[in-house]
């Protein structure tokens, strides 16, 4: 990886010739050059370009713009690694992971769903951790499925601090970050993970009160729910991604889970394990 | 000027299956998902069938005849649902006539 400063990030990283289309929302100027096999991620002062061809990650960024520098070794910085770990066949899942005696609760969703307060409430409740949004998951030549660990930095929504007032003395004197949340290490919440097999898949969402509720999902429905995870990059590479959920979604318990209080979840989630055979 | 007509669907097309799409099958649905637009639909059943069954080198009335014989259905309603999909799938730009 290639972090320089530049007064011109464009022009340093122009646009390659060609058609391109977006990775995902259309929101974002995030696209995929087909005739050369790049990314190119743009957002005001920063430029990204990933060449999986000779793994290599370019970042300019005006050294002066915090939220610049915050793009790029953030957002940036995981989208093209995730783009050169899916050329290994290492796919990504938008979901927090927690693990028990090594098995894993892949926690999915958008933004908001409830990801990273439930990792963290499993955590403080003695899962090992191995990530609050990202999961990465790998097929065996044999057909076996492997939630690897993607225990970035935590961001919790300052909303939900309160669930977790031990936390409260590590966020003293220092307001949330640039993306409006806390930052946390893994390691502050519990014990880490690197990687475990894949038994449940559950969909939260958070509701104003109630105890959590789960209702099975069939593989279509988790499959649909997943879909949005799908990075649209190198046909061949993105249709092993696609494969690669719907492994999980056919061989995995799914669940879509409303939740109000966090701390309610860890218990019922290892009943939940306890009652699916071992692995997916 | 008058806008030209998209081309129709006859027995004698020969749906073939864009490469920018890519598929998926968890249980009984099948996803499709254009990898340009990220739209994506899903197929079931004999839906499901023709789809898999657009490979470029087949005719509609082909695919018909292989559907009508793996579901039993009748040939007339069979031909009628083919053109209103592939009339759809060409639409979201999703397949083309390798005729």
């Amino acid at each position: 990886m290639h972090l320089f400063a530049a007064d011109h990030p464009e022009a340093a990283l122009p646009r390659p010739s060609g058609a391109a289309h977006p990775l995902f929302e259309r929101a974002f100027a995030y696209d995929y050059h087909g005739a050369v096999d790049v990314i190119r991620l743009v957002e005001p002062g920063v430029v990204a370009v990933c060449n999986p061809a000779d793994a290599s990650i370019r970042i300019a960024v005006e050294p002066t713009d915090a939220r610049a520098l915050f793009n790029a070794a953030h957002l940036f910085s995981s989208l093209s690694l995730l783009e050169l770990l899916k050329r290994r066949d290492r796919f990504a899942v938008h979901a927090a992971a927690v693990a028990s005696a090594g098995r894993a609760v892949l926690i999915a969703g958008p933004a908001g769903a409830g990801k990273t307060t439930l990792s963290v409430a499993a955590a403080r409740a003695g899962w090992d951790f191995m990530g609050d949004d990202v999961a990465l998951i790998r097929v065996a030549p044999g057909g076996g499925l492997t939630v690897i660990g993607f225990p970035d930095e935590i961001d919790l929504v300052p909303d939900a601090v309160r669930f977790f007032p031990e936390l409260a003395p590590m966020f003293a004197g220092r307001g949330p970050g640039l993306a409006g949340k806390h930052a946390l290490q893994p390691t502050a919440v519990g014990r880490v993970s690197w990687s475990a097999s894949p038994a449940l898949l559950v969909f939260p969402r958070i509701v104003a009160q109630g105890e959590p509720t789960f209702r099975r999902l069939s593989a279509d429905e988790a499959l649909l729910a997943l879909v949005p995870n799908v990075i649209r990059t190198q046909p061949a590479a993105t249709q092993r991604h696609l494969d690669a959920l719907g492994h999980l979604a056919r061989t995995c318990a799914a669940f879509d889970l409303q939740f109000s209080d966090p701390h309610s979840v860890p218990p019922v989630l290892r009943e939940r394990l306890a009652a699916v055979a071992d692995g997916c | 000027m008058q806008p030209v007509a998209p081309p129709r669907w006859d027995g004698l097309s020969v749906p073939r299956r864009r490469p920018s799409v890519a598929t998926q099958r968890a249980q009984n649905t099948l996803l499709l998902l254009d990898l340009e637009t990220g739209r994506y639909f899903t197929l079931e059943g004999a839906g499901d069938h023709m789809w898999e069954l657009s490979d470029g080198r087949r005719t509609i009335e082909e695919i018909v005849i292989a559907v009508t014989t793996v579901f039993g259905a009748d040939p007339a309603l069979v031909r009628l649902d083919a053109l209103e999909l592939f009339e759809r799938l060409s639409g979201e730009g999703l397949i083309d006539d390798a005729r």
